[in-house]
Protein backbone atom coordinates (compact mmCIF):
# COMPACT_ATOMS: atom_id res chain seq x y z
CA UNK A 1 0.00 0.00 0.00
CA UNK A 2 1.73 3.24 -0.91
CA UNK A 3 1.72 5.90 1.53
CA UNK A 4 -0.98 8.06 -0.55
CA UNK A 5 -3.37 5.37 -0.35
CA UNK A 6 -2.75 4.73 3.88
CA UNK A 7 -3.38 8.38 4.31
CA UNK A 8 -6.58 8.06 2.43
CA UNK A 9 -7.98 5.00 4.24
CA UNK A 10 -7.24 6.97 7.37
CA UNK A 11 -9.62 10.12 6.39
CA UNK A 12 -12.16 7.42 5.11
CA UNK A 13 -11.95 5.66 8.42
CA UNK A 14 -12.72 9.15 10.20
CA UNK A 15 -15.96 9.68 7.40
CA UNK A 16 -17.20 6.16 8.44
CA UNK A 17 -16.97 7.28 12.05
CA UNK A 18 -18.72 10.27 11.54
CA UNK A 19 -21.30 8.33 9.52
CA UNK A 20 -21.60 5.92 12.02
CA UNK A 21 -21.67 7.72 14.91
CA UNK A 22 -24.54 9.84 13.90
CA UNK A 23 -27.00 7.08 13.53
CA UNK A 24 -25.66 5.41 17.00
CA UNK A 25 -26.43 8.99 18.37
CA UNK A 26 -29.63 9.05 16.81
CA UNK A 27 -30.30 5.10 18.18
CA UNK A 28 -29.66 6.18 21.27
CA UNK A 29 -31.77 9.10 21.43
CA UNK A 30 -34.74 7.93 19.74
CA UNK B 1 6.12 11.69 -20.21
CA UNK B 2 5.16 15.46 -20.70
CA UNK B 3 4.94 14.72 -24.62
CA UNK B 4 2.20 12.34 -23.83
CA UNK B 5 -0.77 14.21 -24.66
CA UNK B 6 -4.62 13.60 -23.96
CA UNK B 7 -6.75 10.26 -25.17
CA UNK B 8 -9.20 11.84 -28.33
CA UNK B 9 -13.07 11.84 -28.08
CA UNK B 10 -15.01 10.85 -25.10
CA UNK B 11 -13.01 8.43 -23.94
CA UNK B 12 -10.81 11.45 -22.47
CA UNK B 13 -13.00 13.06 -20.59
CA UNK B 14 -14.99 9.68 -19.42
CA UNK B 15 -11.70 7.89 -18.31
CA UNK B 16 -9.46 10.39 -17.72
CA UNK B 17 -7.10 10.78 -14.79
CA UNK B 18 -5.62 13.90 -15.28
CA UNK B 19 -6.04 16.77 -12.60
CA UNK B 20 -7.05 19.60 -15.37
CA UNK B 21 -9.27 17.55 -17.20
CA UNK B 22 -11.56 16.91 -14.40
CA UNK B 23 -10.95 20.65 -13.18
CA UNK B 24 -12.35 21.76 -16.37
CA UNK B 25 -15.13 19.03 -15.71
CA UNK B 26 -16.13 20.17 -12.80
CA UNK B 27 -15.91 23.59 -13.79
CA UNK B 28 -18.07 23.21 -16.89
CA UNK B 29 -20.59 21.13 -14.67
CA UNK B 30 -21.15 24.04 -11.63
CA UNK B 31 -21.54 26.44 -14.79
CA UNK B 32 -24.65 24.61 -16.34
CA UNK B 33 -25.89 23.78 -13.09
CA UNK B 34 -25.35 27.69 -12.08
CA UNK B 35 -27.74 28.60 -15.08
CA UNK B 36 -30.26 25.39 -13.86
CA UNK B 37 -30.51 26.52 -10.63
CA UNK B 38 -30.29 30.41 -12.25
CA UNK B 39 -33.73 29.55 -14.00
CA UNK B 40 -35.08 28.10 -11.17
CA UNK B 41 -34.34 31.23 -9.13
CA UNK B 42 -36.20 33.21 -11.79
CA UNK B 43 -39.20 31.21 -12.06
CA UNK B 44 -39.17 32.38 -7.85
CA UNK B 45 -38.88 35.81 -8.75
CA UNK B 46 -41.20 36.15 -11.59
CA UNK B 47 -43.78 34.56 -9.58
CA UNK B 48 -43.13 37.24 -6.70
CA UNK B 49 -42.71 39.86 -9.13
CA UNK B 50 -46.33 41.03 -8.06
CA UNK B 51 -48.65 40.10 -5.11
CA UNK B 52 -51.04 36.95 -5.98
CA UNK B 53 -50.69 34.41 -7.85
CA UNK B 54 -49.73 34.44 -11.40
CA UNK B 55 -47.39 31.90 -13.11
CA UNK B 56 -47.09 28.78 -11.02
CA UNK B 57 -49.09 26.94 -8.19
CA UNK B 58 -47.96 27.54 -4.87
CA UNK B 59 -46.59 23.78 -5.08
CA UNK B 60 -44.23 24.27 -7.49
CA UNK B 61 -43.32 27.46 -6.44
CA UNK B 62 -41.53 25.25 -3.19
CA UNK B 63 -40.58 22.50 -5.65
CA UNK B 64 -38.38 25.45 -6.98
CA UNK B 65 -37.16 26.98 -3.69
CA UNK B 66 -35.82 23.64 -2.38
CA UNK B 67 -34.37 22.35 -6.02
CA UNK B 68 -33.07 26.10 -6.40
CA UNK B 69 -31.03 25.68 -3.35
CA UNK B 70 -30.25 22.11 -3.73
CA UNK B 71 -28.22 22.58 -7.13
CA UNK B 72 -27.18 25.84 -6.21
CA UNK B 73 -24.87 24.68 -2.75
CA UNK B 74 -24.21 20.76 -4.23
CA UNK B 75 -24.08 21.62 -7.79
CA UNK B 76 -22.80 25.01 -8.41
CA UNK B 77 -21.05 26.28 -5.98
CA UNK B 78 -19.01 23.32 -4.29
CA UNK B 79 -18.20 21.48 -7.82
CA UNK B 80 -16.85 25.00 -8.94
CA UNK B 81 -14.96 25.28 -5.71
CA UNK B 82 -13.33 21.63 -5.97
CA UNK B 83 -12.65 22.10 -10.20
CA UNK B 84 -10.33 25.27 -9.00
CA UNK B 85 -8.80 22.73 -6.44
CA UNK B 86 -8.22 20.18 -8.95
CA UNK B 87 -6.49 22.38 -11.44
CA UNK B 88 -4.74 24.72 -9.24
CA UNK B 89 -3.45 22.50 -5.66
CA UNK B 90 -0.87 20.40 -8.07
CA UNK B 91 0.20 23.48 -9.75
CA UNK B 92 0.23 25.54 -6.90
CA UNK B 93 2.18 22.93 -4.93
CA UNK B 94 4.38 21.61 -7.42
CA UNK B 95 2.98 18.03 -7.58
CA UNK B 96 2.28 15.78 -11.23
CA UNK B 97 -1.26 15.59 -10.71
CA UNK B 98 -3.85 14.55 -7.50
CA UNK B 99 -2.76 11.72 -5.30
CA UNK B 100 -5.74 9.33 -6.22
CA UNK B 101 -6.17 10.11 -10.17
CA UNK B 102 -8.85 7.36 -10.63
CA UNK B 103 -10.85 8.39 -7.60
CA UNK B 104 -10.60 11.53 -8.97
CA UNK B 105 -12.25 10.55 -11.99
CA UNK B 106 -14.95 8.92 -10.29
CA UNK B 107 -15.83 11.80 -7.73
CA UNK B 108 -16.61 14.00 -10.68
CA UNK B 109 -18.54 11.45 -12.58
CA UNK B 110 -20.93 10.30 -9.93
CA UNK B 111 -22.26 13.64 -9.68
CA UNK B 112 -23.71 14.02 -13.55
CA UNK B 113 -25.79 10.63 -12.08
CA UNK B 114 -26.74 12.00 -8.84
CA UNK B 115 -28.37 15.31 -10.00
CA UNK B 116 -29.52 13.84 -13.11
CA UNK B 117 -31.09 11.56 -10.41
CA UNK B 118 -32.49 14.87 -8.57
CA UNK B 119 -33.30 16.50 -11.67
CA UNK B 120 -35.75 13.85 -13.00
CA UNK B 121 -37.80 14.31 -9.39
CA UNK B 122 -38.93 17.40 -11.48
CA UNK B 123 -41.41 14.68 -13.37
CA UNK B 124 -42.27 12.35 -10.93
CA UNK B 125 -45.98 11.77 -9.51
CA UNK B 126 -45.93 14.35 -6.60
CA UNK B 127 -43.03 16.48 -7.96
CA UNK B 128 -39.96 17.47 -6.80
CA UNK B 129 -38.55 17.92 -3.07
CA UNK B 130 -40.53 21.00 -1.44
CA UNK B 131 -39.34 20.64 1.97
CA UNK B 132 -36.86 23.36 1.37
CA UNK B 133 -33.24 22.34 1.04
CA UNK B 134 -33.14 21.81 4.64
CA UNK B 135 -34.80 18.44 4.89
CA UNK B 136 -36.86 18.60 7.86
CA UNK B 137 -39.37 16.02 8.91
CA UNK B 138 -42.04 15.91 8.88
CA UNK B 139 -42.67 17.99 6.08
CA UNK B 140 -40.08 16.36 4.11
CA UNK B 141 -41.66 12.87 4.48
CA UNK B 142 -44.76 14.11 2.91
CA UNK B 143 -42.72 14.46 -0.52
CA UNK B 144 -43.95 12.17 -3.29
CA UNK B 145 -42.48 9.64 -5.22
CA UNK B 146 -39.18 11.66 -5.25
CA UNK B 147 -38.34 10.66 -1.79
CA UNK B 148 -36.24 8.12 -1.75
CA UNK B 149 -34.23 9.56 -5.36
CA UNK B 150 -33.57 12.79 -2.90
CA UNK B 151 -32.06 10.86 -0.22
CA UNK B 152 -29.82 9.02 -2.97
CA UNK B 153 -28.82 11.52 -4.82
CA UNK B 154 -27.71 13.46 -1.40
CA UNK B 155 -25.99 10.45 -0.30
CA UNK B 156 -24.60 10.50 -3.92
CA UNK B 157 -23.15 13.84 -3.63
CA UNK B 158 -22.11 13.16 -0.36
CA UNK B 159 -19.87 10.38 -1.47
CA UNK B 160 -18.71 12.38 -4.28
CA UNK B 161 -17.40 14.99 -1.77
CA UNK B 162 -15.95 13.22 0.44
CA UNK B 163 -13.97 11.28 -2.13
CA UNK B 164 -12.82 14.95 -3.93
CA UNK B 165 -11.87 15.87 0.03
CA UNK B 166 -9.44 13.07 0.63
CA UNK B 167 -7.75 13.69 -2.22
CA UNK B 168 -6.87 16.78 -2.04
CA UNK B 169 -6.18 16.44 1.82
CA UNK B 170 -3.65 13.77 0.75
CA UNK B 171 -2.61 15.57 -2.39
CA UNK B 172 -1.43 18.42 -0.41
CA UNK B 173 -0.16 16.33 2.58
CA UNK B 174 2.10 14.24 0.29
CA UNK B 175 3.15 15.60 -2.47
CA UNK B 176 4.30 18.64 -2.01
CA UNK B 177 7.35 20.30 -3.61
CA UNK B 178 10.30 19.68 -1.47
CA UNK B 179 10.83 23.00 -0.20
CA UNK B 180 7.14 24.30 0.27
CA UNK B 181 6.51 23.34 3.99
CA UNK B 182 2.77 23.82 5.11
CA UNK B 183 2.95 27.99 6.33
CA UNK B 184 4.89 28.70 2.85
CA UNK B 185 1.65 27.30 0.67
CA UNK B 186 -0.12 29.59 -1.32
CA UNK B 187 -3.43 31.20 0.54
CA UNK B 188 -5.62 28.78 -1.87
CA UNK B 189 -4.01 25.73 -0.57
CA UNK B 190 -4.41 26.32 2.66
CA UNK B 191 -7.44 27.39 2.56
CA UNK B 192 -8.88 24.43 0.54
CA UNK B 193 -6.69 21.89 3.54
CA UNK B 194 -9.23 23.47 5.83
CA UNK B 195 -11.99 22.91 3.48
CA UNK B 196 -11.18 19.22 2.84
CA UNK B 197 -11.30 18.58 6.60
CA UNK B 198 -14.40 20.23 7.30
CA UNK B 199 -16.07 18.04 4.15
CA UNK B 200 -14.21 14.97 5.69
CA UNK B 201 -15.66 15.83 9.60
CA UNK B 202 -19.76 16.94 8.08
CA UNK B 203 -20.56 15.31 5.29
CA UNK B 204 -20.94 12.02 6.25
CA UNK B 205 -23.24 13.50 9.10
CA UNK B 206 -25.69 14.46 6.48
CA UNK B 207 -25.28 11.38 5.03
CA UNK B 208 -26.60 9.60 8.17
CA UNK B 209 -29.14 12.36 9.15
CA UNK B 210 -30.84 11.34 5.18
CA UNK B 211 -30.58 7.66 6.12
CA UNK B 212 -32.21 8.41 9.10
CA UNK B 213 -35.45 10.24 7.47
CA UNK B 214 -34.85 7.25 4.79
CA UNK B 215 -35.47 4.27 7.30
CA UNK B 216 -38.29 6.49 9.09
CA UNK B 217 -40.19 6.46 6.02
CA UNK B 218 -39.76 3.02 4.63
CA UNK B 219 -38.18 0.92 7.49
CA UNK B 220 -40.58 1.64 10.88
CA UNK B 221 -37.55 3.64 12.52
CA UNK B 222 -38.58 7.07 14.43
CA UNK B 223 -35.96 8.92 14.69
CA UNK B 224 -37.42 11.62 13.95
CA UNK B 225 -41.46 10.75 14.25
CA UNK B 226 -42.56 11.84 17.45
CA UNK B 227 -45.30 9.36 17.54
CA UNK B 228 -43.42 6.51 17.73
CA UNK B 229 -41.26 8.42 20.63
CA UNK B 230 -38.73 10.26 18.41
CA UNK B 231 -37.66 14.04 17.97
CA UNK B 232 -38.34 15.78 15.19
CA UNK B 233 -36.15 18.84 16.64
CA UNK B 234 -32.71 16.21 16.43
CA UNK B 235 -33.09 16.62 12.52
CA UNK B 236 -32.48 19.93 12.96
CA UNK B 237 -29.67 19.79 15.09
CA UNK B 238 -27.80 16.63 13.19
CA UNK B 239 -28.75 18.78 9.92
CA UNK B 240 -27.46 21.96 11.33
CA UNK B 241 -23.89 20.15 12.51
CA UNK B 242 -23.70 19.65 9.05
CA UNK B 243 -25.16 22.81 7.67
CA UNK B 244 -23.08 25.58 9.82
CA UNK B 245 -19.81 24.06 8.67
CA UNK B 246 -20.97 23.55 5.08
CA UNK B 247 -21.46 27.77 5.08
CA UNK B 248 -17.82 27.95 5.56
CA UNK B 249 -16.85 25.05 3.06
CA UNK B 250 -18.77 27.04 0.38
CA UNK B 251 -16.61 30.54 1.86
CA UNK B 252 -13.16 29.33 2.81
CA UNK B 253 -11.86 28.87 -0.78
CA UNK B 254 -13.46 32.15 -1.81
CA UNK B 255 -11.30 33.54 1.09
CA UNK B 256 -8.44 31.57 -0.74
CA UNK B 257 -9.04 32.43 -4.67
CA UNK B 258 -9.55 36.80 -2.85
CA UNK B 259 -6.20 35.90 -1.25
CA UNK B 260 -4.27 34.90 -4.47
CA UNK B 261 -5.73 38.08 -6.58
CA UNK B 262 -5.28 41.02 -4.16
CA UNK B 263 -1.63 40.45 -3.76
CA UNK B 264 -1.41 40.13 -7.26
CA UNK B 265 -2.87 43.52 -8.11
CA UNK B 266 -1.74 44.98 -5.52
CA UNK B 267 1.92 43.98 -6.48
CA UNK B 268 2.33 43.22 -2.89
CA UNK B 269 2.61 40.09 -0.60
CA UNK B 270 -0.33 38.83 0.84
CA UNK B 271 -0.60 41.01 4.60
CA UNK B 272 -0.12 38.72 7.42
CA UNK B 273 0.06 35.19 5.23
CA UNK B 274 0.53 33.39 8.74
CA UNK B 275 -2.68 35.27 10.64
CA UNK B 276 -4.67 34.70 7.72
CA UNK B 277 -4.42 30.72 8.12
CA UNK B 278 -5.03 30.99 11.62
CA UNK B 279 -7.69 32.71 10.95
CA UNK B 280 -8.89 30.16 8.58
CA UNK B 281 -8.43 27.25 11.35
CA UNK B 282 -10.21 29.16 13.94
CA UNK B 283 -13.45 30.02 11.46
CA UNK B 284 -13.31 26.16 10.50
CA UNK B 285 -12.87 25.35 14.42
CA UNK B 286 -15.95 27.67 15.49
CA UNK B 287 -17.86 26.46 13.00
CA UNK B 288 -18.42 23.05 14.77
CA UNK B 289 -20.35 24.92 17.75
CA UNK B 290 -22.28 27.27 16.70
CA UNK B 291 -24.74 25.23 14.85
CA UNK B 292 -27.87 25.81 17.26
CA UNK B 293 -28.04 29.46 16.11
CA UNK B 294 -30.09 28.42 13.28
CA UNK B 295 -32.91 26.98 15.22
CA UNK B 296 -33.25 29.65 17.93
CA UNK B 297 -36.76 29.84 17.64
CA UNK B 298 -37.20 26.07 18.16
CA UNK B 299 -36.68 26.40 21.80
CA UNK B 300 -33.83 25.68 23.93
CA UNK B 301 -32.06 26.47 27.04
CA UNK B 302 -31.37 30.29 28.11
CA UNK B 303 -27.70 28.71 28.55
CA UNK B 304 -28.09 27.31 25.46
CA UNK B 305 -28.60 30.26 23.37
CA UNK B 306 -26.16 32.24 25.14
CA UNK B 307 -23.63 30.07 24.26
CA UNK B 308 -24.45 29.48 20.72
CA UNK B 309 -24.89 33.31 20.31
CA UNK B 310 -21.41 34.10 22.01
CA UNK B 311 -19.99 31.43 19.92
CA UNK B 312 -21.10 32.86 16.72
CA UNK B 313 -20.19 36.48 17.18
CA UNK B 314 -17.13 35.27 17.85
CA UNK B 315 -16.87 34.55 14.32
CA UNK B 316 -16.53 37.69 13.63
CA UNK B 317 -13.29 38.08 14.85
CA UNK B 318 -10.61 35.63 12.72
CA UNK B 319 -13.41 37.36 10.01
CA UNK B 320 -12.35 40.81 10.87
CA UNK B 321 -8.34 39.52 10.58
CA UNK B 322 -8.95 38.32 7.09
CA UNK B 323 -10.64 41.44 5.84
CA UNK B 324 -8.35 43.68 8.08
CA UNK B 325 -5.56 42.03 6.05
CA UNK B 326 -6.99 42.49 2.51
CA UNK B 327 -7.27 45.66 2.89
CA UNK B 328 -3.70 46.11 4.14
CA UNK B 329 -2.51 44.31 1.59
CA UNK B 330 -3.78 47.14 -0.53
CA UNK B 331 -2.64 49.64 1.64
CA UNK B 332 0.18 51.65 -0.09
CA UNK B 333 0.17 49.03 -3.24
CA UNK B 334 0.19 49.69 -6.62
CA UNK B 335 -3.42 48.70 -7.60
CA UNK B 336 -5.24 48.03 -10.74
CA UNK B 337 -8.07 47.09 -12.00
CA UNK B 338 -8.68 44.24 -14.11
CA UNK B 339 -11.79 41.97 -14.33
CA UNK B 340 -10.20 39.53 -11.42
CA UNK B 341 -9.67 42.53 -8.76
CA UNK B 342 -13.19 44.09 -9.72
CA UNK B 343 -14.63 41.29 -8.64
CA UNK B 344 -12.44 39.83 -5.77
CA UNK B 345 -12.81 43.85 -4.40
CA UNK B 346 -16.31 43.55 -4.65
CA UNK B 347 -16.84 40.59 -3.01
CA UNK B 348 -14.58 42.28 0.42
CA UNK B 349 -17.17 44.85 0.61
CA UNK B 350 -20.40 42.94 -0.14
CA UNK B 351 -19.61 39.78 1.67
CA UNK B 352 -18.77 42.37 4.40
CA UNK B 353 -22.70 43.09 4.37
CA UNK B 354 -23.48 39.66 4.84
CA UNK B 355 -21.19 39.03 7.45
CA UNK B 356 -22.54 42.04 8.96
CA UNK B 357 -26.31 41.31 9.15
CA UNK B 358 -24.70 37.78 10.12
CA UNK B 359 -24.41 39.30 13.53
CA UNK B 360 -27.44 40.63 13.72
CA UNK B 361 -28.98 37.09 13.07
CA UNK B 362 -26.88 35.62 16.01
CA UNK B 363 -28.33 37.93 18.29
CA UNK B 364 -30.56 35.83 20.16
CA UNK B 365 -33.51 38.68 20.43
CA UNK B 366 -33.17 40.11 17.52
CA UNK B 367 -33.23 36.68 15.74
CA UNK B 368 -36.25 35.58 17.12
CA UNK B 369 -37.80 38.70 15.09
CA UNK B 370 -35.75 37.94 11.84
CA UNK B 371 -35.83 34.34 11.70
CA UNK B 372 -37.69 32.72 8.49
CA UNK B 373 -38.38 36.14 7.00
CA UNK B 374 -36.59 37.62 3.87
CA UNK B 375 -33.84 39.81 5.90
CA UNK B 376 -32.70 36.02 6.01
CA UNK B 377 -32.39 35.49 2.80
CA UNK B 378 -30.97 38.70 1.70
CA UNK B 379 -27.99 38.06 4.49
CA UNK B 380 -27.01 34.66 3.04
CA UNK B 381 -27.89 35.51 -0.49
CA UNK B 382 -25.32 38.29 0.09
CA UNK B 383 -22.56 36.20 1.73
CA UNK B 384 -23.11 33.26 -1.58
CA UNK B 385 -23.78 35.16 -4.65
CA UNK B 386 -21.09 38.56 -4.53
CA UNK B 387 -19.23 36.26 -1.92
CA UNK B 388 -18.82 32.56 -3.32
CA UNK B 389 -20.25 33.37 -6.78
CA UNK B 390 -18.16 36.73 -7.39
CA UNK B 391 -15.14 34.76 -6.02
CA UNK B 392 -15.77 32.11 -8.58
CA UNK B 393 -16.04 34.49 -11.37
CA UNK B 394 -12.75 36.47 -10.16
CA UNK B 395 -10.57 32.87 -9.92
CA UNK B 396 -11.96 32.33 -13.40
CA UNK B 397 -11.00 35.42 -14.93
CA UNK B 398 -7.80 35.33 -12.93
CA UNK B 399 -6.79 31.37 -14.52
CA UNK B 400 -8.35 31.47 -17.74
CA UNK B 401 -5.10 33.09 -19.35
CA UNK B 402 -3.89 30.10 -17.20
CA UNK B 403 -6.08 27.52 -18.40
CA UNK B 404 -6.51 28.44 -22.04
CA UNK B 405 -3.14 30.51 -23.07
CA UNK B 406 -5.39 33.23 -24.37
CA UNK B 407 -6.71 36.69 -22.46
CA UNK B 408 -10.12 36.52 -22.06
CA UNK B 409 -11.84 39.87 -23.27
CA UNK B 410 -11.51 42.63 -20.86
CA UNK B 411 -14.40 44.84 -21.87
CA UNK B 412 -16.87 42.29 -21.62
CA UNK B 413 -15.15 41.05 -18.70
CA UNK B 414 -16.05 44.71 -16.44
CA UNK B 415 -19.54 44.91 -18.00
CA UNK B 416 -19.89 41.32 -16.89
CA UNK B 417 -18.52 42.86 -13.43
CA UNK B 418 -20.06 45.90 -13.40
CA UNK B 419 -23.68 44.49 -14.27
CA UNK B 420 -23.34 41.47 -11.75
CA UNK B 421 -22.54 44.26 -9.21
CA UNK B 422 -25.80 46.58 -9.76
CA UNK B 423 -28.33 43.71 -10.26
CA UNK B 424 -27.31 41.90 -7.33
CA UNK B 425 -27.74 44.74 -5.58
CA UNK B 426 -30.53 45.82 -6.83
CA UNK B 427 -31.78 41.92 -6.15
CA UNK B 428 -30.67 41.54 -2.78
CA UNK B 429 -30.66 44.51 -0.81
CA UNK B 430 -34.34 45.23 -0.67
CA UNK B 431 -34.89 41.78 0.63
CA UNK B 432 -33.63 43.51 3.79
CA UNK B 433 -36.76 45.87 4.00
CA UNK B 434 -38.80 43.04 3.09
CA UNK B 435 -37.75 40.94 5.93
CA UNK B 436 -37.25 43.68 8.43
CA UNK B 437 -41.02 44.41 7.74
CA UNK B 438 -41.97 40.96 8.79
CA UNK B 439 -42.06 38.83 4.80
CA UNK B 440 -41.66 35.32 5.19
CA UNK B 441 -39.67 33.45 3.04
CA UNK B 442 -40.58 30.61 1.38
CA UNK B 443 -44.09 31.76 0.00
CA UNK B 444 -45.58 32.30 -3.73
CA UNK B 445 -47.67 35.32 -2.38
CA UNK B 446 -47.71 37.98 0.18
CA UNK B 447 -49.21 40.99 1.36
CA UNK B 448 -49.60 44.42 -0.57
CA UNK B 449 -47.23 46.57 1.27
CA UNK B 450 -44.19 44.62 0.24
CA UNK B 451 -45.17 44.90 -3.57
CA UNK B 452 -42.34 47.70 -4.25
CA UNK B 453 -39.36 45.98 -3.23
CA UNK B 454 -40.58 42.65 -5.00
CA UNK B 455 -40.78 44.08 -7.36
CA UNK B 456 -37.08 45.80 -7.56
CA UNK B 457 -36.18 42.57 -6.27
CA UNK B 458 -37.37 40.34 -9.54
CA UNK B 459 -36.23 43.33 -11.62
CA UNK B 460 -32.89 42.96 -10.32
CA UNK B 461 -32.97 39.05 -10.37
CA UNK B 462 -33.83 39.25 -14.17
CA UNK B 463 -30.92 41.39 -14.82
CA UNK B 464 -28.24 39.36 -12.85
CA UNK B 465 -29.09 36.31 -14.53
CA UNK B 466 -28.78 37.91 -18.01
CA UNK B 467 -25.77 39.82 -17.63
CA UNK B 468 -24.49 36.19 -16.56
CA UNK B 469 -24.73 35.34 -20.34
CA UNK B 470 -21.91 38.09 -21.08
CA UNK B 471 -19.69 34.97 -18.62
CA UNK B 472 -20.39 32.55 -21.59
CA UNK B 473 -19.84 35.05 -23.78
CA UNK B 474 -16.32 35.70 -22.65
CA UNK B 475 -15.60 32.12 -22.15
CA UNK B 476 -16.58 31.47 -25.95
CA UNK B 477 -14.42 33.98 -27.33
CA UNK B 478 -11.34 33.48 -25.23
CA UNK B 479 -9.74 31.68 -27.73
CA UNK B 480 -9.74 34.24 -30.10
CA UNK B 481 -8.16 36.25 -27.49
CA UNK B 482 -4.21 37.56 -27.58
CA UNK B 483 -1.91 35.14 -26.59
CA UNK B 484 -0.95 34.67 -22.67
CA UNK B 485 2.63 35.10 -20.95
CA UNK B 486 3.53 32.10 -19.32
CA UNK B 487 3.00 35.00 -16.01
CA UNK B 488 0.02 36.13 -17.34
CA UNK B 489 -0.40 39.20 -15.30
CA UNK B 490 2.23 42.10 -13.66
CA UNK B 491 3.98 39.97 -10.79
CA UNK B 492 2.35 37.25 -9.79
CA UNK B 493 3.44 35.25 -7.45
CA UNK B 494 3.15 31.30 -7.06
CA UNK B 495 4.35 28.20 -8.79
CA UNK B 496 1.52 27.91 -11.33
CA UNK B 497 2.77 31.12 -12.94
CA UNK B 498 6.18 29.53 -13.74
CA UNK B 499 4.71 26.93 -16.26
CA UNK B 500 3.43 27.81 -19.94
CA UNK B 501 0.43 29.09 -21.02
CA UNK B 502 -1.46 27.58 -21.42
CA UNK B 503 -0.46 25.01 -18.71
CA UNK B 504 0.95 21.74 -20.73
CA UNK B 505 -1.29 18.23 -20.24
CA UNK B 506 1.31 17.23 -17.92
CA UNK B 507 3.43 19.55 -15.53
CA UNK B 508 5.83 19.49 -12.40
CA UNK B 509 6.67 15.52 -13.74
CA UNK B 510 9.97 15.98 -11.54
CA UNK B 511 9.32 18.50 -8.25
CA UNK B 512 10.27 21.96 -9.11
CA UNK B 513 13.65 22.69 -7.63
CA UNK B 514 14.43 25.02 -5.31
CA UNK B 515 15.38 28.17 -7.08
CA UNK B 516 12.15 28.01 -9.20
CA UNK B 517 10.47 27.51 -5.76
CA UNK B 518 11.87 30.66 -4.42
CA UNK B 519 11.41 32.68 -7.83
CA UNK B 520 8.12 32.26 -7.45
CA UNK B 521 7.45 33.52 -4.37
CA UNK B 522 10.17 35.45 -2.76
Amino acid sequence: MTRNQRTALYLAAVAVTFYLGFILMGVMRS
Amino acid sequence: MSDHGPAKGIKRWLYTTNHKDIGTMYLIFSLVMFFIGGSMALVIRTELMQPGLQFVHPEFFNQMTTMHALIMVFGAVMPAFVGLANWMIPLMIGAPDMALPRMNNWSFWILPVAFGILLSTLFMPGGAPASGWTMYPPLVLQTGDAFPFLIFSVHLMGISSIMGAINIIVTILNMRAPDMWLLKMPMFVWTWLITAYLLIAVMPVLAGAVTMLLTDQFFGTSFFLAAGGGDPVMFQHIFWFFGHPEVYIMILPAFGVVSEIIPTFSRKPLFGHDSMVYAASSIAFLSFIVWAHHMFTVGMPLTGQLFFMFATMLIAVPTGVKIFNWVGTMWRGSLTFETPMLFALAFVFLFTIGGFSGVMLAMVPSDIQYHDSYFVVAHFHYVLVPGSIFSLFAAAYFWLPKWTGHMYNETAGKWHFWLSTFFVNLTFFPMHFLGLAGMPRRIPDYSTQFADFNWMASVGAIGFGLSQLIFVYVLLTCKKGEKATDRVWDAPKGLEWTVPSPAPYHTFDTPPVKRVAEEAFE
